[in-house]
This record gives structure tokens, C-alpha cells and sequence, in this order.
């Protein structure tokens, strides 16, 4: 009888209720929401890489090397020389090692030179290989590999052919219009910036670049070149290189050995260490969502204590019979205790519904403009915690008109 | 005796240095009728609350042998659900709960709440008071007052009490509907051997009882300067 009488006092002030209900809705959305997209986004970005051992670039700041080397955002200080990579992958600690190339484009998408070795042994997510969703891997001087975004935006399909441009820009005037790449493979998605990247192979690189200098087409060059049998396209220098070590207890001895190196300044860095620092720079923006979801849940639990408060005076004369019917003042402080417990309990429906609809919805639109891959559960270990704070939120704020009823019923003032 | 009151007083808290009450002596004996009237503002309700345990006063205040100046603020809302049944001039039912709920929320409270047979024992009162199945299930605000003070009756002896208390009950009613529920509420107090204190100043009513009080006559407050 006590949930009946609660839940028929709440239907029977069906306007204030609802209100109270959609502002804890929609606090509860955003609360929700924030935390879901903000957990969700440092999934995405902690699983960008997995497997590399240390990525090791020119010295520049450990943050910067990750941005260009594995999110492909920004530029390399500087390029590595190519010997010095050959010295350190035919390192008997090295199990395997990537080298990578950056600096051309297409239509606003990072080109990446890289070897064969980069689809044996690069990794995302939970150490998953990449996988081909079409094709193969470029074994030609003129084949390249196309990440699903990339594909899936331009419309590419295998046996396409498209021209890189020089440099990084979105719109270039400088292009490799003389030679063009043939897609022959397209990857899977995998949520990371590899889906934006065309991947193509080191002499490629070196291919389009013979006669241009300094970022442009040397005027007055010798005749193209057909055939590139007796042209030496191993390159000089590369922007950064992967490494996968046999030893993992090794890793640091490694890394202080490639910082130390003399012939040229390098900088190692571990992945999961850099991806933490580079995280820990958005904390601010993440602790100001946060409080300003937190700051919106407030105002609806306020809303609701305020609902609850005029509510005892509205329900003066019920509150009355229920006291002269044998009911202790404790029965009241509980009632509007559930009361406050039932609005948050269908708020928290309501909004995670509302939430998941939501993502739902705009899954396509988070992998297409931010390249966010939003699991539309929210449902995790983290939410829950979240929600049985919500909870407790509630108790404490309801317990302010409920003590009132609770007071003024034992002074016998109602 | 059902009621014996000895050198109670009580003002409220609001107003300490006015006493409301102040009853030197009174009591009224078991099964008996007994007809309280006096003008507005000479403290009917504040004695009605007190016989209820809902306020607490000075002196010495008992119900059915039991003094409720001693009982503590639960022990007094446990007495009142078991011993005392009240209908009042309005507000006697929560609007928005049926006949049904209004009854069984209050049997609740009272010393029968786990009886399995409360809803059988609730339908069987609702029939005696002559209020029809179709009108069980409707929202208290949708009833007549005629019909609301009737239902009012049902949940004050669902509990099975020995004292009921009317305050003013006939007040909302008109010519033949007061008629009509006097005569229910007297027949039901001599059926179920109930002691009924009414409280009212519709003096018309005093031929129902044996026992006509006056609260100017037992309450001094407010005489003595």
C-alpha cells in the first residue's frame, strides 16, 4: 500500500511530476552521456595502438611524435636519417620494426609510406591485426592500400586509380599527376586513424619524388621515368619508425639506448605512456564537462526537492488524515523519500533511453566527423557507479522536504 | 472510563504564554454517546488532537486506562490506529485513492494490516454502508460528500476501535443527508458497542446523545485573569 499511495500521488500531480521527471531525464542524459562519450573516446584512443613497443622519431616532444606518427595530426620536426633505422631494426632486441613516411596526400588524407611489414604486425584495439576488407597488400612500386574512410568517402574501389599531391594541405596545386596509384586493397574499419590513411609503399614514396625538390616539380627535369627497374628507390630518410621488441622486460633499455644514440638526436617513446600524457592534457576539458553535466543534474534535483516542497503544502490535509490514521512521521519521510526515488528511478530510464536512442542514431555521424566509434550500450561498470550516485543524490536532496514533513509531524503541526 | 482528563493544559508552540486548553477535570465512560459543543476558537480541535495523542500536553490524559502524557511519540500513533477511529467535516479521505485504498491504507496502521481477509472484511463494511460495487473503485474526488462521509465511517471502524471521534461531520451535509448519516453512525455505534464523542455546534444534533457537554464548562483557558 506504501508503493501504491506513492506512485497515485504522483499520477495525481501528473503536471509538476512530468516536468520534474523530463528536467531529471534530461540530466540524466547528459550526465550519462558525457561520461559514456568521454569513456568511450579514451577506449578509442588508448586502443589507436596497441602491440608497438616504442615509436621513435626525431626529438621532438613525446606528445607530438604520437600525434604525427599514429594519429597523423601535425608535423614532424624533423626526418630520421634511413641508416640509422636499418641500425636499430637489425638490433638482435628487435623482433620487428615499421618504418614510416609522411609528408603527401589526398583530398585532405594522409598519405603513409610504409613497408609490408606494417600490415604483418601493426596493431589496434585489443592487439588486433589489421584486415583487409578487399584486396591486398601493395607489392607494386604504384599500388596503394586504402583505409575504409577513405574508400567509403571518396568512393574508391579496387583497380581505381587517384594522384597524391605533395604536402599535407586538404587542397594542394602541387600533384603527382604524372604518377598515379592503383587501389588494390581496402581495409576493414577499425575506429582509428588508419581508416583515414592511404597506405602505400616506401619506393612509392621515393617513385613520386624523383625530380621534385623542396616541394616542388623541378622546372626543366629530364623526361619521366617508365621504368624504375634500375632506379635505387631505397629512401634516405624516413619520418619515424615502429618497433616491436622480442623482450618486453627489455623495453626501457632499449628505449635509453635509442635516446642516447650518437649518430643522430632520436626520441623513443612508449605508446601507452605517451597516449596517457596526451590524455591527461584534455583532462581539463574532460573535468569541465563533467562538472557542467554534474552542475545540470543539480539543478534537476533541486528542481525536483523544490517540486517535493511544495508538495507538502499542497498536501497539507493528506498529510493530516495519514497522521490521524495511525501513520509516524517516518512514514512520511519515506513516502517522499519514494516519491523522489521514483522520479529519479524513471528520469534514469528515461534518459538512458533517450541516450542510447540517441547514439544510435548518431553513430554514423561521430565515425564520420570525429572518427569516434560510440558503443551504443551505456551500460558499463562505470555508468552504474554513476547511476547508484545519482541515487544517492537523490536521497540526500529529497531529504530536505522530507524532514520537514518528518519534523512538522512529530511537533503535530500538520 | 473511556476517557479521564485531569489538570491537562497546552498552548502551542507558536504561542506559549496562551494556553488553548486547560481542563482541570473530565471523563466519559465506555459506550457512551457524548455531544461536545462550544463556539468557534474555544479549542474543540486542540482537545480532539490531544485525545489522539497527535499533541502532547501537561497533565494527565487517559484513554482507556492508558495515559498517553506517558506514551512516547510512536506508541501514541500505534494507540490512536488501534483504539480510535475519526471522521472529520471534510478531508476524510485521500481524494485520489478509491474507497477501497482509503480503507485498506488505513488498516494498515491498525492491528489487523497483515489479515489476508482485510479486502473481503473492506467490501463487507462498504455493503452494510450502503455504497454500491460501481462506486468502490472510483477516486475519493469523484464521490458525493454524502458518500465520502460514509466511506469515512468505513475506514474509521475498519480498525475495529473503541473510541470514534467526529468532528464536525454534518457540517458539509445537507437537511436529509445529515439525517441519513446520523442515523448510519448511531445504529453502527450501538452494533460494534463504540464510545462516540461528536463535536459539533449544530445543537440539532444533541438529541442523538446521552451525554451533552459544554467544552466553555470543562476548558479554562483563557478565564482565569
Amino acid at each position: 500500500m506504501f508503493i501504491r499511495l506513492a506512485t497515485k500521488s504522483l499520477l495525481d500531480r501528473k503536471g509538476s511530476v512530468l516536468v520534474s521527471l523530463l528536467a531529471m531525464s534530461v540530466s540524466i542524459f547528459v550526465l550519462l552521456g558525457v561520461e559514456h562519450i568521454r569513456q568511450q573516446t579514451k577506449e578509442n584512443f588508448s586502443n589507436t595502438v596497441s602491440g608497438v613497443d616504442l615509436i621513435v622519431g626525431a626529438r621532438t616532444g613525446s606528445v607530438n611524435l604520437l600525434l604525427y606518427s599514429v594519429f597523423r595530426v601535425g608535423n614532424p620536426t624533423n626526418n630520421i636519417r634511413w641508416e640509422t633505422y636499418q641500425k636499430v631494426a637489425a638490433s638482435s632486441k628487435v623482433d620487428w620494426a615499421i618504418p614510416i613516411s609522411l609528408g603527401d596526400s589526398h583530398k585532405g588524407y594522409r598519405v603513409l609510406g610504409t613497408s609490408s611489414d606494417y600490415f604483418k604486425y601493426f596493431s589496434y584495439g585489443d592487439k588486433r591485426l589489421l584486415e583487409f576488407q578487399n584486396g591486398r597488400v601493395f607489392t607494386d612500386l604504384f599500388d596503394v592500400v586504402l583505409g575504409s574512410e577513405v574508400a567509403r568517402k571518396l568512393n574508391y574501389r579496387i583497380g581505381d586509380q587517384l594522384v597524391l599531391a605533395h604536402g599535407v594541405a586538404a587542397t594542394s596545386f602541387s600533384l603527382h599527376e604524372d604518377r598515379p596509384f592503383e587501389v588494390v586493397g581496402i581495409l576493414s574499419p577499425t575506429g582509428t586513424p588508419v581508416d583515414q590513411t592511404l597506405h602505400v609503399s616506401l619506393g612509392g614514396i621515393e617513385a613520386i619524388h624523383i625530380d621534385w625538390q623542396h616541394g616542388v616539380r623541378i622546372p626543366n627535369a629530364s623526361a619521366p621515368i617508365d621504368n624504375f627497374d634500375d632506379v635505387d628507390l631505397q629512401p634516405k630518410s624516413i619520418t619515424a619508425f615502429m618497433l616491436g621488441l622480442k623482450e618486453k622486460m627489455g623495453t626501457f633499455r632499449v628505449q635509453r639506448g635509442i635516446n642516447n644514440y650518437k649518430g643522430e638526436p632520436l626520441l623513443a617513446i612508449l605508446p601507452g605512456v605517451a597516449l596517457s600524457e596526451l590524455w591527461q592534457m584534455m583532462g581539463v576539458l574532460e573535468r569541465t564537462l563533467l562538472l557542467v553535466s554534474l552542475l545540470v543534474f543539480l539543478a534537476a534535483c533541486l528542481g525536483v526537492s523544490a517540486m517535493l516542497l511544495a508538495s507538502i503544502r499542497e498536501r497539507r490535509n493528506e498529510i493530516y488524515l495519514l497522521r490521524v490514521i495511525g501513520a509516524p512521521p517516518r512514514f512520511l519521510f519515506f513516502l517522499i523519500e519514494l516519491e523522489a526515488f521514483f522520479i529519479t528511478l524513471f528520469g534514469v530510464i528515461l534518459g538512458s533511453l533517450l541516450l542510447m536512442v540517441a547514439l544510435l542514431f548518431s553513430r554514423d555521424y561521430l565515425v564520420e566527423t570525429f572518427g569516434l566509434h560510440i558503443n551504443v550500450s551505456i551500460f558499463t561498470g562505470n555508468s552504474i557507479y554513476m547511476i547508484a550516485l545519482v541515487f544517492i543524490a537523490s536521497f540526500i536532496v529529497a531529504a530536505l522536504p522530507s524532514c520537514i514533513s518528518y519534523l512538522r509531524a512529530s511537533k503535530g503541526l500538520d | 472510563m473511556t476517557i479521564t482528563i485531569q489538570d491537562v493544559k497546552y498552548s502551542y508552540p507558536s504561542h506559549p504564554e496562551r494556553l488553548v486548553l486547560d481542563i482541570p477535570s473530565w471523563s466519559i465512560s465506555e459506550e457512551k454517546k457524548t455531544f461536545l459543543y462550544g463556539p468557534s476558537g474555544c479549542g474543540k480541535s486542540t482537545l480532539l488532537s490531544a485525545l489522539s495523542g497527535l499533541i502532547k500536553t501537561t497533565g494527565n490524559l487517559m484513554v482507556f486506562g492508558q495515559s498517553l502524557s506517558d506514551m512516547s511519540s510512536e506508541q501514541r500513533d500505534i494507540f490512536r490506529a488501534k483504539n480510535i477511529g475519526f471522521v472529520f467535516q471534510q478531508f476524510n479521505l485521500i481524494s485520489y485513492l478509491n474507497a477501497i485504498d482509503n480503507i485498506k491504507l488505513a488498516s494498515g496502521f491498525g492491528p489487523n494490516h497483515r489479515n489476508e481477509t482485510i479486502e473481503r472484511e473492506i467490501k463487507i463494511l462498504l455493503d452494510e454502508l450502503n455504497i454500491s460495487e460501481d462506486e468502490w473503485s472510483e477516486p475519493a474526488r469523484n464521490l458525493s460528500i454524502g458518500q465520502q462521509q460514509r466511506i469515512a465511517i468505513a475506514r474509521a471502524l475498519i480498525n475495529k476501535p473503541q473510541l470514534l471521534i467526529a468532528d464536525e461531520p454534518t457540517s458539509s451535509l445537507d437537511q436529509v443527508n445529515r439525517d441519513i448519516f446520523m442515523a448510519l453512525l448511531m445504529s453502527l455505534v450501538d452494533q460494534h458497542k463504540i464510545t462516540l464523542l461528536l463535536v459539533s455546534h449544530d445543537m440539532s444534533l444533541a438529541a442523538h446523545f446521552n451525554n451533552i457537554v459544554s467544552l466553555d464548562k470543562i476548558n479554562f483557558a483563557g478565564k482565569h485573569s
